[in-house]
């Protein structure tokens, strides 16, 4: 360790600036009739017995980095050689997978003193996981007038801390519900700060994760303890003057969910996730949606289905509507009628009679529309459910 | 996370890969630095560790303690369906060994017996588990006379050990004892049902052979209590029985007398049998093998395998005491001393208390303590100094040893003040050697004292303080769970004529309830704080039923009761600190919390304090929202108060470090010096501000002045705070490691200050050399 110094007057140190802990008291105590009555352990004048001490301890080992945390580090150039080095300047950067980032390049110091140093505290949010390597450069001007330089490297891991999944829950064209579970892959407990889903434009966002009296759903502990998930719900519905592009890819990216947590003593860490991608809903030329329809109905009696018919096509439509019975509701009227034509982007309102024979919730399956023109049949099954009610 | 011992690893990436001037690719040389993060291995307690930690791996301690306590159980449910006769005497559980061919005789039919009693101790297992009835404790009856027959006692004593060491386990250990058989001869009440008819029989059959071998000198029912599985199956010998303890004090039946009286008989007869073999059954848990409860008297009649001079000079201290200061100090006395001891425990009690001659006990109703080692402790600081600075400089480091102090507490203090832990250790072992529990004195017969018991518990707080945690599990587990019937007062009516209470000092219990917390037991420390609690919580209803603290119902003095009631409810509150502390380790931030507001919202005493100390546990956790909530209350609370002064502005202080502010937070401990200039925490406190300010020289100079203010006070004798040092210290290490390469040069140096006014029990570690 000594040796690559000894070539060059000054030594490079580094270390990297986690936060540091608070020191725990380890109380021993005694009563005051006891054969000896003074504290033994380190613990606090005020309240011996608490375990938390007022100490500040200095990080002991380099520990684990984690994605979206800060790596902190101070570089110390300390002059050993006996003399004063001329012209020294420190250079640092972050070498990652895929780039490199200057950290910090000091202009030279003319004349950097015997058992001086320059210091220089460098600190950089890591937004990569996998090897990153800190590369110091210290170049000086030896006495006579060379430049010379040489160089330090520092290698260590960025791990993942939180593992990250989605669930889209498609409920209308316009509406989906996420569900993101969320799990701290770390060794230690995290304080989450912020989950927000940051909604891309074409949506609004309402976060379902508070009971009635706007308590947190998480209960009152505050932290998440190693791999512990917690599972958080997000209601997205696209603003109303965005409901045409439902089916269109700018709808399928929904947002970001944007994490902040807390850990040992306000270590922050952010994360970001990518564009959450939803799988749009069938995109189909012709999309039906129910307009009104009872939600119970008694058997053997008919009720009314009112749909809207809306072509999404880029041409107009020459539509016959076709009627597959089922068992338990059964169409009524006429199955295999011509629609009117329509146009492209235009919509059309049908009203369609069923009678329910069995009780019990049932779903209404069957419509078929067909394309004339291009002899291609639409098959519209789970339209709507209804509950019969048995006289 | 518990300790605040520096670890020996360095947090400099100590030497980066070095390509000389040459700019080769980084990519191609792979960088040497030898501080890879080590993934998922760098912290200590892993919670789904903690959870797969079942508390039946706990050691023996505990196993003792639980199983004395269900054996208990089971025993008074026993009773309560055995004794409806009057025999009582005859109780299974009442164990006499005498000669070899009492096997051959009985055998078959012992065997019966604990197969039934197998079955009975299942079927009972369920139903008795919450059966904690507190009568035993009300049954101590106020002690007659002391024992008289004790050079009987005495001798069977000896009979005993010659026999304990003349093993003949052989004679046995081809029957097969049931290990989860767990017998306890105790009291019990007599008012109960039906018992299976058999067993009854059993007991009958058993009760006529012991009464009548006794006369042949053949005692019968070899009633196995609890065997060892190894070979050595000991069959622990014990005087037939004793009398059930009512909860009225009873006048005794007929049929007891008489019985008496055989027991007595027994008992001539054994004196005069001494040499005949017996065989001890052991609890399988003890480590030691069991004298007889007999051994205790020892001391007076001398014929005990101890130093004698000494310990009856401890005694004539002790019964000067008690003698003497009785009047004055009784309530103290009683207040500090009381304790509840489990119903075994309160049966061999109140069987002494009642002068039976014949007590029946177990091993686990005698503690058997020796010392670990025989050897000094020695001082590590000289070692270091000599490796690093040579032998003659190490030799002029001169610091008080336990020869050079009196064996006595002020030779205590003195080693201890100058921070002499090794020394007081060595000073510990040698009075404990003159109290006859020295080193191979485990399982010895001994006799204990308060003095005694309390030179364990400073040996003990010394040891843990210097880490050496193996030593302190072995000299602790001979205390079981310090509950066993010698550690009262009340075993020893003669000594401590009506004095009532436990020897074990209520931080002792604490102590060894807080020791699994060093060896990572915290579930282990959490169970026995409960325990502890329990007991508090007893004596504080029974105080506030107007009984005293054990609940004998006696009106206690206004005055006398409220004092109690302070110091019980003291007590309750530092047990809940260490139950936080220790839900604390675990990790389970959440019910720590809770029981540190539990606390709170006993008492505003300590609210100031208390809300700050979680206002840094939060922060710690992360939880800076928290924090921030709490040190508010504390900023309310506190306001205009001069005295919290220091405390308002080291919570700002590390509140602007939750929130990265460290300008701010060096400005807030700056201003805690202006006032306090010596304030310890402060002032490293400050330091770390300024590493973390790219000020790494000041920081030094910071740490420097902490460092010279501690020896200072050291010089002057007045160091409270050495963990604190060393802890600063080890950051000032710290920092001279990223200062420069020579960094060994200044620890050296640090080394040779700290060895002038530093005793043996100085940290060294703290110093990574």
């Amino acid at each position: 360790m000594e040796s690559s110094g000894r070539e060059h007057p000054l030594v490079l140190r580094v270390m990297r600036l986690t936060k540091p802990s608070i020191v725990s008291s380890f109380p021993i105590l005694f009563e005051d009739h006891d054969l000896t009555s003074k504290p033994l352990g380190y613990c606090l004048e005020d309240l011996p017995s608490f375990g938390t001490g007022e100490l500040l301890v200095l990080p002991q080992s380099f520990g684990n980095i984690f994605l979206g945390e800060t790596f902190v580090s101070y570089l110390s150039v300390n002059n050993e050689s006996g003399n004063d080095v001329e012209t020294v300047s420190l250079k640092a950067d972050l070498q990652t997978g895929s780039q490199r980032i200057t950290l910090t390049n000091t202009a030279p110091l003319t004349v950097l003193q015997h058992n001086n140093s320059l210091d220089e505290v460098v600190s950089h949010e890591v937004k990569e996981v996998g090897p990153h390597i800190l590369v110091c450069v210290v170049s000086y001007k030896r006495p006579d007038g060379d430049i010379k330089s040489f160089r330090k490297f520092f290698k260590f891991q960025v791990l993942k801390p939180l593992e990250v999944k989605t669930k889209f829950y498609n409920i209308k064209c316009d509406e989906v519900y996420l569900e993101t579970q969320i799990q701290n892959i770390m060794q230690s407990p995290i304080c989450m700060e912020k989950v927000n889903l940051d909604p891309s434009p074409l949506y609004t966002v309402k976060a379902l994760n508070t009971v009635s009296d706007n308590q947190s759903v998480f209960g009152s502990q505050s932290y998440m303890k190693p791999s512990e998930v917690w599972q958080y719900l997000y209601w997205l519905k696209l603003k109303p003057e965005n409901k045409m592009q439902a089916f269109t890819d700018a709808a399928s990216a929904i947002g970001k969910l944007d994490i902040v947590w807390k850990s040992s003593l306000g270590e922050k860490g952010r994360l970001q996730t990518s564009q959450l991608q939803r799988a749009v809903m069938n995109q189909r030329d012709i999309r039906l949606e129910v307009e009104s329809a009872p939600n119970t109905h008694q058997i053997n009696e008919s009720f009314y289905l009112k749909c809207k018919i809306t072509n999404y096509s880029e041409r107009a439509k020459q539509l016959m509507v076709h009627y597959e019975n089922q068992t338990d509701i059964l169409w009524q009227g006429v199955s295999g009628y011509k629609l009117d034509p329509l146009r492209s982007k235009d919509s059309l309102q049908l009203n369609m009679s069923l009678i329910p024979i069995s009780p019990g919730l049932q779903t209404i399956s069957g419509l078929r529309i067909v394309d004339t023109e291009l002899s291609r049949t639409y098959e519209y099954d789970d339209i709507h459910q209804i509950l019969v009610l048995s006289c | 996370m518990d300790e605040s011992e520096p670890l020996p690893v360095c947090t400099l990436f100590n030497q980066g890969a070095d390509d000389g001037d040459s700019g080769a690719d980084i990519f191609n040389g792979p960088p040497s630095s030898s501080k890879k993060p080590v993934v998922f291995e760098a912290v200590s307690v892993e919670p789904s560790q903690i959870s797969n930690m079942p508390p039946a791996s706990e050691p023996a301690v505990c196993d003792i303690f639980k199983s004395t306590s269900s054996s208990e159980d089971l025993f008074t449910s026993m009773l309560a369906t055995t004794s409806s006769s009057k025999n009582d005497v005859s109780r299974p559980e009442v164990t006499i060994e005498r000669a070899d061919d009492v096997f051959s005789l009985d055998t078959s039919s012992d065997m019966t017996r604990i197969h039934m009693k197998h079955e009975l101790s299942d079927i009972f297992k369920d139903a008795i588990a919450d059966d904690k009835s507190d009568e035993s404790e009300e049954n101590i009856s106020p002690p007659k006379s002391p024992i008289k027959d004790q050079s009987a006692l005495d001798n069977t004593d000896i009979m005993a050990s010659i026999l304990i060491s003349d093993d003949s386990g052989d004679n046995i250990s081809n029957i097969s004892f049931d290990q989860s058989l767990k017998q306890d001869g105790s009291a019990g009440d007599q008012n109960n049902k039906a018992i299976p008819s058999e067993v009854l029989q059993a007991d009958n059959n058993c009760a006529n052979n012991e009464v009548e071998s006794k006369n042949d000198n053949k005692d019968s029912g070899p009633t196995p209590k609890e065997v060892k599985n190894d070979l050595k199956t000991n069959i622990f010998s014990t005087p037939p029985s004793f009398h059930p303890v009512s909860s009225e004090t009873k006048p005794l039946d007929p049929v007891d007398t008489e019985v008496k009286d055989k027991e007595n008989s027994s008992l001539e007869d054994m004196e005069e049998k001494k040499t005949e073999k017996e065989e001890v059954i052991n609890e399988p848990t003890e480590t030691s093998t069991a004298p007889l409860a007999s051994g205790l008297f020892t001391s007076t009649s001398g014929s005990s395998s101890f130093d004698h001079k000494t310990e009856s000079s401890a005694f004539a201290t002790i019964a000067d005491d008690a003698f003497s200061s009785a009047l004055s100090t009784s309530e103290t006395d009683r207040r500090q001393d009381a304790w509840i001891p489990g119903k075994s425990t309160a049966a061999v009690l109140a069987a002494v208390a009642q002068s039976q001659k014949r007590i029946k006990l177990e091993a686990s109703h005698l503690s058997r303590p020796g010392l670990a080692t025989s050897e000094s402790l020695g001082d590590p600081v000289k070692a270091i100094l000599a490796r690093h600075r040579g032998i003659e400089l190490a030799s002029k480091r001169v610091t008080l040893s336990a020869e050079s102090v009196t064996l006595d507490k002020n030779g205590l203090e003195k080693l201890i003040t100058t921070g002499n832990f090794r020394a007081a250790v060595d000073l510990c072992s040698k009075v404990l050697t003159d109290l006859g529990q020295g080193f191979g004195k485990a399982t010895q017969a001994s006799t204990h004292s308060p003095q005694s018991v309390q030179w364990w518990h400073v040996r003990f707080a010394l040891l843990i303080r210097l880490k050496l945690f193996e030593m302190v599990e072995t000299e602790l587990s001979q205390f079981g769970s310090f509950d066993s019937a010698d550690l009262y007062y009340g075993f020893y009516p003669d000594v401590y004529p009506g004095r009532k209470g436990s020897m074990v000092p209520f931080s002792l219990r604490l102590l060894h309830a807080d020791f699994p917390r060093h060896i990572n037991k915290p579930y282990q420390a959490l169970e026995r704080f409960y325990a502890i609690r329990t007991v508090c919580k007893k004596v504080i209803d029974n105080l506030e039923s107007n009984k005293s603290e054990d609940g004998t119902p006696v009106q206690l003095k206004a005055e006398d009761r409220n004092a109690s009631l302070k110091l019980w409810n003291e007590r309750k509150t530092k047990v809940l600190h260490y139950i936080g502390n220790t839900l604390f380790q675990l990790r389970e931030y959440h019910a720590a919390i809770t029981t540190y507001d539990e606390i709170i919202a006993q008492s505003s005493k300590d609210e100031v304090s208390l809300h700050s100390g979680l206002g840094r546990l939060l922060l710690q956790l992360g939880d800076v929202r928290a924090a921030q909530h709490r040190f508010a209350q504390v900023e309310k609370l506190a306001a205009n108060d001069s005295k919290y002064r220091t405390q308002l502005e080291m919570n700002r202080g590390f509140l602007y470090l939750g929130a990265n502010n460290w300008p701010e937070a060096l400005q807030q401990f700056s201003e805690v010096l202006k006032h306090d200039p010596t304030n310890i925490e402060a002032l490293n406190n400050k330091s770390v501000c300024l590493l973390y300010l790219c000020r790494l020289k000041e920081a030094i100079a910071v740490q420097e002045t902490a460092a010279q203010l501690q020896e200072d006070a050291a010089k002057q004798g007045l160091t409270s705070n050495r963990v604190a040092l060393e802890n600063s210290l080890s950051n000032l290490v710290t920092l001279y490691e990223l200062e420069s390469s020579k960094s060994l040069n200044k620890k050296q140096a640090l080394l040779q200050g700290l060895a002038l006014t530093h005793g043996d029990g100085f940290n060294v570690a703290c110093l990574k050399m």
